[in-house]
């Protein structure tokens, strides 16, 4: 049986930087894979290729059978995977729920979108009290809390009803009260018939929720496999004890963990 | 209300479509119900050309955020157009100005496609470029344009003059029901969404590439019947004033007056420069372009929505909020957050992480 989306060795080279390099990967239909690995180790780089906000230096990205790699975002999305980002980008101008509403109307190809803006904005209410932002539609993202905005990215990732869904560290940076409600968020979310990739520095999140883990380091894969064995792999001990004892620390997007 | 509420597309708001409708038709009767002076009479109609071309260069530049100071070349095309159809062939002069409109848009196209890529200054920037070469060209092209001495079209007849009233009228009219329509519809939200974060609107499925060229051409062909309306309304035109930087200048002008991003802005910046044009120009003939600087600096310092800007001051002292519709305008950046009490722009720290 072929996989929902294949990479193919995929890399990714900023002039002498392996930031993704040769790296193979699949997801299987229903799955959750967590997507783990030090701070640089390329796991944000290998979502932007596979979403096309970057092209790849070399490499393929296949989802259901059509080669993806190096299309434009927007075709990406209509062709079903959809991407949150790890350092939220919210439409500050756009209320909460017109945020979602750019999602519903924009992410789906023609057939497939609410034909009335009405049809939309109601849409839009039922993803938003579906992340449990039912009563914020009106506000405008910046009168969010951070778990609010991650929720957000989330809520407009699943307007486009995207059959992959990859999900950047939405739980990082929270608190455990909000990391909880959103390991419930993602694990609600699988029942919509879709697949996930879930990049997450936080342990327990990762490990409590994916089918399947895969490890990063300095743009390689050193590991996959189930979370039980992941967590007791020496390559990957090592590679968070190589990196720094910390492993819930985020520096990068400004945030600090607070689930630690 | 709620019946004629009932008419409308799903978008439109019945008050806005009510005033809308009572304003039309005021401006309508107007010349037929007051004696107006043939000077009055001219100025109303130059202002409605205006309204049409501010609110054709804010899709770009309001809701896009694409701050284009080179709309002089799809005047300048559609008048130069128009004018020599007019002259060579016997097309009437609505279909003279609407194929220069389209010569416009497509021209627009033609540099729009490559540059829209650019973002925020990068595209400003090149638009001044682009303005500028195409000023040249014509400038050079005497054969098409007339050289510096221009070309001289048939005076009207009084008749004409008159009926040229209502022709602006309705073009504004018209104008004004596709900015609604692209503000409030599918379109405008993809639109605000590439002004916000063109990445971002990527990533969900907006493909700016596609809608920035669609308004780019829409936008050039409404300048370019302008300049073709122009053309008629003056009856002589000449490549340095129709391609002149200060005609890409006035149209950003009549954006940021009024408070770009917001259809009533671009309406009202479009009569305020048209009134301060004609009483500067009388008055200072020489210093009228340094003022027009400074007023952009005022406006841009002081209050970035514009007009639109302070009449949403005076809404909130009354206690109304004003809506994401209003909350998007401004230039492209934080300028025009603290004025709309919308949103600043995002910040992913971490200070209210803690609930
Ligand atoms: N646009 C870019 N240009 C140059 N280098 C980049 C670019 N984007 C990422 N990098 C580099 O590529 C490497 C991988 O970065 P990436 O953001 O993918 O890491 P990550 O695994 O997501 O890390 P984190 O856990 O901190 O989010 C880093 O060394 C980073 O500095
Ligand atoms: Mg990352």
């Amino acid at each position: 049986m072929t996989a929902l989306l294949e990479g193919h060795s995929v890399s990714k080279h900023f002039g002498g930087l392996k930031a993704v390099d040769e790296v193979d990967f699949h997801l299987d239909e229903g799955e959750i894979l967590g997507l783990i690995g030090p701070n640089g180790a390329g796991k944000t780089t290998l979502f932007s290729v596979i979403t096309g906000s970057i092209p790849p230096t070399s490499g393929r990205v296949v989802l259901e059978g059509k080669d993806i790699a190096g299309r434009p975002a927007h075709r990406v999305v209509h062709s079903g995977a959809c991407r949150t980002h790890q350092i939220v980008r919210p439409f500050a101008r756009l209320t909460i729920l017109e945020n979602v509403v750019v999602g519903i109307l924009y992410g789906r190809t023609a057939g497939h979108r609410p034909k009335t803006m009405g049809g939309a904005r109601s849409e839009a209410r039922d993803l938003l009290d579906f992340v449990g932002l039912g009563d914020r539609a009106a506000s405008f993202p910046a009168e969010l809390t951070l778990a609010g905005r991650k929720k957000l990215e989330v809520a407009r990732a699943l307007g486009a009803r995207p059959r992959v869904l990859l999900l950047d560290e939405v739980v990082s940076g929270l608190n455990p009260v909000e990391t909880q409600t959103l390991v419930e968020l993602i694990r609600s979310v699988r029942q919509r018939d879709m697949s996930i990739i879930m990049i997450e520095h936080v342990m327990q999140a990762v490990m409590g929720v994916s089918d399947r883990v895969m490890v990063l380091d300095y743009g390689k894969k050193i590991a996959e496999g189930p979370p039980g064995q992941i967590s007791r792999d020496p390559r990957v001990i090592e590679a968070y004890l190589g990196e720094e004892p910390e492993e819930t620390e985020n520096p990068d997007d400004g945030t600090e963990s607070q689930g630690a | 209300m709620r019946r004629l509420a009932s008419w409308l597309p799903e978008w439109a708001s019945p008050w806005a479509a009510a005033g809308f409708v009572v304003v039309l038709v005021a401006l309508y009767a107007l010349p037929l119900v007051v004696v107006l002076d043939p000077y009055t009479h001219g100025i109303l109609t130059q202002t409605f050309m205006f309204v049409a071309a501010a609110l054709a260069w804010n899709w770009l530049g309001g809701y896009v955020g694409q701050i284009s100071f080179g709309h002089a070349a799809m005047f300048g095309v559609g008048g130069f157009v128009t004018a020599r159809l007019l002259l060579s062939t016997d097309l009437p002069f609505f279909a003279a100005w609407v194929v220069g409109g389209l010569v416009a848009g497509v021209y627009g196209l033609l540099w729009g496609h490559p540059t829209l890529r650019l973002r925020g200054p990068y595209f400003a920037i090149a638009t001044i470029g682009v303005g500028e070469a195409t000023r040249l060209v014509a400038t050079f092209w005497s054969s098409f344009t007339g050289g510096s001495s221009g070309i001289s079209l048939p005076i009207p007849s009084g008749d004409f003059k008159q009926a040229l009233y209502w022709y602006a009228l309705y073009f504004m009219a018209a104008v004004v029901l596709l900015s609604y329509y692209l503000r409030k519809s599918r379109i405008g939200l993809g639109l605000l969404a590439i002004k916000g974060d063109v990445d971002a609107a990527g990533d969900v499925g907006v493909s700016a590439t596609f809608y920035q060229d669609v308004v780019l051409v829409l936008s050039g062909i409404v300048v370019g019947i302008s300049g073709g309306f122009y053309a008629s309304f003056f009856s002589f035109i000449e490549p340095s004033d129709m391609f002149g930087f200060e005609r890409s200048i006035s149209l950003v002008l009549m954006g940021v007056i009024g408070g770009i991003g917001t259809i009533l802005g671009a309406a009202l910046g479009a009569v305020v420069y048209v009134i301060l044009q004609e009483n500067l120009i009388a008055s200072y003939p020489d210093l009228y372009l340094g003022l027009y600087g400074l007023l952009l600096v005022a406006v841009i310092l002081f209050e970035p929505l514009g007009l639109s800007g302070l009449l949403m001051r005076g809404a909130r002292l009354v206690g109304y909020r004003p809506g994401a519709g209003v909350a998007a305008g401004g230039i492209g950046g934080a300028a025009a957050t603290e004025a709309t009490g919308g949103a600043p722009e995002e910040e992913p720290t971490l200070e209210e992480a803690r609930p």
